[in-house]
């Protein structure tokens, strides 16, 4: 027989200023099974809560209702409470006579009369309802980290001084990323390869840091704590075991492309790699340039190899991996020039991007350092920065703001000054956006100390004249047009989500907005995390930053990744699908609606092993218990936990009193 | 190909030798296009910013008049071709605008018929490969800049002439008959023919620019297809050339002009010899002519 325990709560005046609460407890008290009933001014308090326990104690309720808020304010609150008092906490249910009732009527006895409608439909469901158990899922206490920028850096050196083993993926073949690339940063100008490589070679000799580079995650499958990633190891030609770094291969190598890193500005070997500080400073071939592998000649590497470490025959190999979380720090990529004719990109070699001037104002650029441009060589005596290229431009391009565009070339003017004393620096703006620890002071000194002449207005066309380029743009405060003779163009075009972000995102199940940046569980209270459990998300994969907010948000991700691996097992709430095996005829409608992947078929045997037939089968560590399934079964064999028909049906009948 | 041509105001007063050329292209490549009986004037380059009931209106009679011979409509000024363009679209989206131009009119009008400058028809329809084929008298690598002006190319939208950044139609056609196309940046700069009557040293100092672009870029003359950049480049130059002290000597010639002479078309009936600034010693220097 059920004994069940209802407290209606007045929850201050909130609940009984609109619902007699002493009728709608006393009226409860007579609904069949119901042994105990009591109104208090607060259930949620600790008092209330104590008058919950002795009273499942004391008349040895086997089932309890709580009349108050929603659930999803208190629910786990006196769920909790009954636990402690000995029962099973899925035998209490909430009626939600707040926010469904005193907060939207103000008929007191209309009010009162739902109160009791609705505590009697949740007394009917807590007589059909089962104990049920939370799950426990074990806990693969490994990470892994997609994407080996600072982001990634950062999150992995994190997560392995919680003593938890990382593998750390890069699809190029050393980790760094953007910022290996940078010459100094703002706001305090330190060299950028000063600060990052030695958190670079920190993730080198970390033991319990795995570098995979040169490869691509092929394939994700499991879920939160237990999750088996598939990477693709792409053929490198160079076996990175044997191999010393020791850098004859590519000095010898006869063959010299345009470098990537160097932003198409240097060159490099086929084997290569993509720049001194590289890590693992093992180099790789090119098979679209190799001469050994394009046209069969060559072979001076493998000839000069003292290790014997070049193989020609290299191929792809998959690698599987489980863990259980996942980072994806993948960061960005920056428009190319060649996507606004408007401004000459790719028809002026002098038209460059920002990461471009980057490296031609570095001192490990491919002319050290020393500022040339690109067409001729000449010290440009007169550059044009034009900024929000391609963002801010919902009409052409992208209606984001790419961010970080106002602070670097602040700083880049300043990278310049220093390099062409009396140098002419014009920047072109729509608004100087500088909300961050000292970046305003920045850009200030740009503006006023280090001699850049800021212009408010947008250009309208780059075109040369001669030898010269020609800026032609509007000066928006002195409402004239302006046009300025330079010898370089610096743009600062868009940053935009990398290549393959989209295919990434599909295979780990998490989701992205309408510019492929992947989207964060919730914009304010779970920045990090994606909408897939244990997968957590760090620096410009989310959309544009700098690098003190991706090292941040990578910080914070390795923070959630630790505490979650913290625990041998998870527990995750009992509510979950079940399959009746007897009445199921595997018609899969519940597989294909399952937006979680939680439901397979499973073999039903004889005992000589034989299969017999199949039947749908839910991994409880998958499903959420969303409940999608449940309709899709045309013979009622998938059920919901905690939700099956029967308690359901009951409570629907309660309330039409059948 | 069902095009009937709407030649446009200019064509038929300030321009008739870009009218002529174009005939005799016509006729040349047995395309069978008429002009349209009743075509009517757009507007330009009043009435858009005046009225737009009227604006719409106009254009729409020369829609009409396309549709009661059963023709698409084949333009050449890139003014008219906005117009007609756009009244094309206004009328299919059949707002508040269209109700209005019905009730002017007085009829309803279907906007059904295909609208193409004949630059187009000639690029893409008829292709470079014949107009190459009929080339008797090659243009001998003469160097051409190309001057397509602000408004065909403009808005992208509506035009969908060509890359409203660099377009080329004009340097392929003159390239099939064997003309060395200049890469320059001014293609589409304006030449400032709005402001020709009221401030004319506006024009004056656009206008220059491009002269002096071409010329600095080593062309030896410039094509076009708007008869009102036509004017300021030509009529005007000579006013110029005094006023900058520079002297350009660049023969502006309608591409249809270059067209017809690689085709061995006589001078006359292109009507070269109506151009202000001479064309024929550069001609002859190329042994164009």
């Amino acid at each position: 027989m059920a004994r069940i325990g209802v407290f209606v709560c007045w929850c201050g005046s909130n609940i009984a200023e609109t619902v007699n609460v002493s009728k709608a407890s006393e009226i409860s008290g007579n609904i069949p099974g119901v042994v105990y009933s009591v109104d208090y001014k607060y259930m949620c308090s600790d008092p209330g809560q104590t008058l919950l326990k002795n009273a499942i104690k004391e008349h040895n309720l086997t089932g309890a209702v709580v009349a108050s808020c929603s659930p999803r304010m208190h629910e786990k609150t006196f769920r909790k409470a009954a636990k402690d008092a000995g029962m099973n906490p899925y035998m209490l249910e909430m009626a939600n006579i707040r926010e469904q009732c005193s907060w939207v009527h103000d008929n007191k006895d209309e009010g009162t009369d739902k109160t009791i409608d609705l505590i009697r439909m949740m007394v009917e469901k807590v007589k059909r309802n089962h104990p049920l158990e939370d799950i426990k899922i074990p806990v693969t206490k490994k990470a892994l980290v997609i994407g080996g920028g600072v982001a990634g850096i950062q999150a992995a050196l994190d997560i392995a001084a919680g003593g938890v083993p990382v593998v750390l993926v890069e699809r190029e073949s050393s980790i760094g990323g953007k910022m290996a690339a940078l010459d100094e940063t703002f706001p305090t100008l330190d060299c950028s390869q000063c600060i990052l490589t030695p958190k670079m070679v920190e993730v080198s000799q970390d033991p319990l840091i795995e570098i995979m580079s040169f490869s691509e995650i092929e394939k994700v499958e499991g879920y939160v704590g237990n999750f088996k990633a598939t990477i693709r190891k792409k053929a490198r030609y160079v076996d990175t075991d044997l191999c010393t770094g020791c850098g004859t291969c590519w000095l010898k190598c006869p063959v010299k492309v345009t470098s990537e890193f160097e932003q198409g500005l240097g060159k490099r070997k086929a084997i290569y790699i993509p720049f001194p500080q590289a890590i693992p400073s093992r180099p790789r071939i090119d098979p679209e340039n190799c001469l050994k592998l394009t046209k069969d000649r060559c072979g001076i590497c493998q000839k000069v190899c003292p290790t014997k470490a070049i193989n020609y025959d290299d191929v792809d190999r998959l690698v599987e991996v489980e863990v259980g979380a996942i980072v994806v720090t993948t960061g960005y990529k920056i428009m190319p020039v060649s996507e606004f004719p408007e401004y000459g990109g790719g028809r002026y070699k002098d038209v460059v991007t920002a990461l471009q001037f980057e490296r031609m104002v570095c001192a490990s650029g491919p002319t050290l350092g020393e500022l040339q441009r690109p067409s001729d060589g000449k010290l440009p005596e007169t550059v044009v920065f034009v900024k929000c290229v391609g963002s801010r431009d919902p009409e052409h391009h992208h209606s984001y703001c790419s961010k970080i565009c106002c602070m670097y070339v602040a700083k880049q003017t300043m990278l310049y000054r220093h390099k062409v004393h009396n140098g002419n620096c014009y920047v072109f703006y729509i608004d100087v956006r500088s909300n961050g620890k000292n970046y305003e002071e920045f850009v200030r000194r740009a503006q006023e100390k280090e001699g850049a002449q800021y212009i408010r207005g947008r250009v309208s066309q780059v075109y040369k004249d001669g030898e010269d380029l020609v800026v032609e743009g509007a000066d928006t405060l002195t409402n004239s047009q302006v046009k300025i003779k330079c010898d370089l163009v610096v743009l600062a075009t868009a940053m935009e989500a990398p290549d393959g972000i989209k295919e990434l995102a599909q295979k780990l199940g998490i989701s992205y907005d309408q510019n492929g940046f992947l989207t964060e569980a919730h914009p304010k209270l779970k920045p990090i995390e994606s909408s897939t459990a244990g997968v957590f998300l760090a620096g410009c994969a989310l959309s544009p930053r700098d690098i003190p907010d991706s090292v941040s948000e990578a910080s914070g991700a390795a923070a959630k990744v630790l505490g979650l691996l913290s625990k041998d097992e998870m527990h995750k709430d009992g509510v979950v699908a079940f399959v009746n095996e007897a009445t199921c005829v595997a018609c899969q409608n519940c597989i294909r609606v399952c937006p979680f992947v939680a439901i397979q078929l499973k073999d039903i045997c004889n005992r000589k092993g034989e299969v017999l037939r199949q039947v749908a089968d839910v991994n409880p560590g998958l499903c959420v218990g969303c409940g999608t399934c449940t309709p899709s079964c045309p013979s009622r064999s998938i059920e919901l936990k905690g939700f099956t028909d029967a308690e359901l049906f009951a409570e629907i009948n309660a309330l039409a009193e059948l | 190909m069902n095009y009937g041509y709407y030649p446009g105001c200019s064509a038929k007063s300030t321009s008739p030798e870009f009218d002529a050329s174009t005939l005799a292209l016509i006729d040349f490549l047995d395309l069978g296009i008429k002009e349209l009986k009743d075509w009517v004037c757009c507007g330009a380059s009043s009435m858009h910013a005046v009225d737009k009931i009227i604006h719409t209106s106009l254009s729409a009679m020369t829609l009409d008049a396309a549709n009661s011979e059963k023709k698409d409509i084949m333009v050449q000024c890139p003014a008219c071709l906005a117009h007609v363009l756009e009244a094309k679209e206004v009328l299919n989206e059949n707002g508040e605008l269209a109700a209005d131009v019905k009730e002017a009119v007085g009829k309803e009008i279907e906007a059904k018929m295909k609208i193409s400058h004949f630059s187009s028809i000639l690029h893409d329809e008829y292709g470079l490969d014949r107009i190459k084929e009929k080339v008797t008298k090659s243009l001998n690598a003469l160097k051409v800049a190309s001057y397509y002006g602000c408004l065909i190319v403009r808005p992208q939208e509506l035009m969908k002439y060509d890359d409203p950044e660099n377009p080329m139609k004009m340097d392929d056609l003159v390239e099939a008959c064997g003309a060395s196309p200049v890469e320059w940046p001014f293609k589409t700069k304006c030449c400032g023919a709005g402001t020709a009557i009221s401030d004319t040293p506006i024009t004056l100092d656009l206008t220059y620019e491009i002269l002096r672009m071409a010329k600095q870029n080593g062309a030896e003359c410039i094509t076009v297809l708007c008869p009102l950049c036509h004017n300021n480049l030509d009529l005007r130059q000579k006013k110029i050339e005094e006023r900058y002290g520079e002297k350009f000597d660049l023969p502006i010639i309608y591409y249809t002009q270059l067209i017809g002479l690689a085709f061995g078309l006589d001078p006359k009936v292109l009507q070269l010899d109506r151009l202000f600034v001479d064309p024929f010693p550069l001609l002859k220097s190329k042994g164009i002519l």
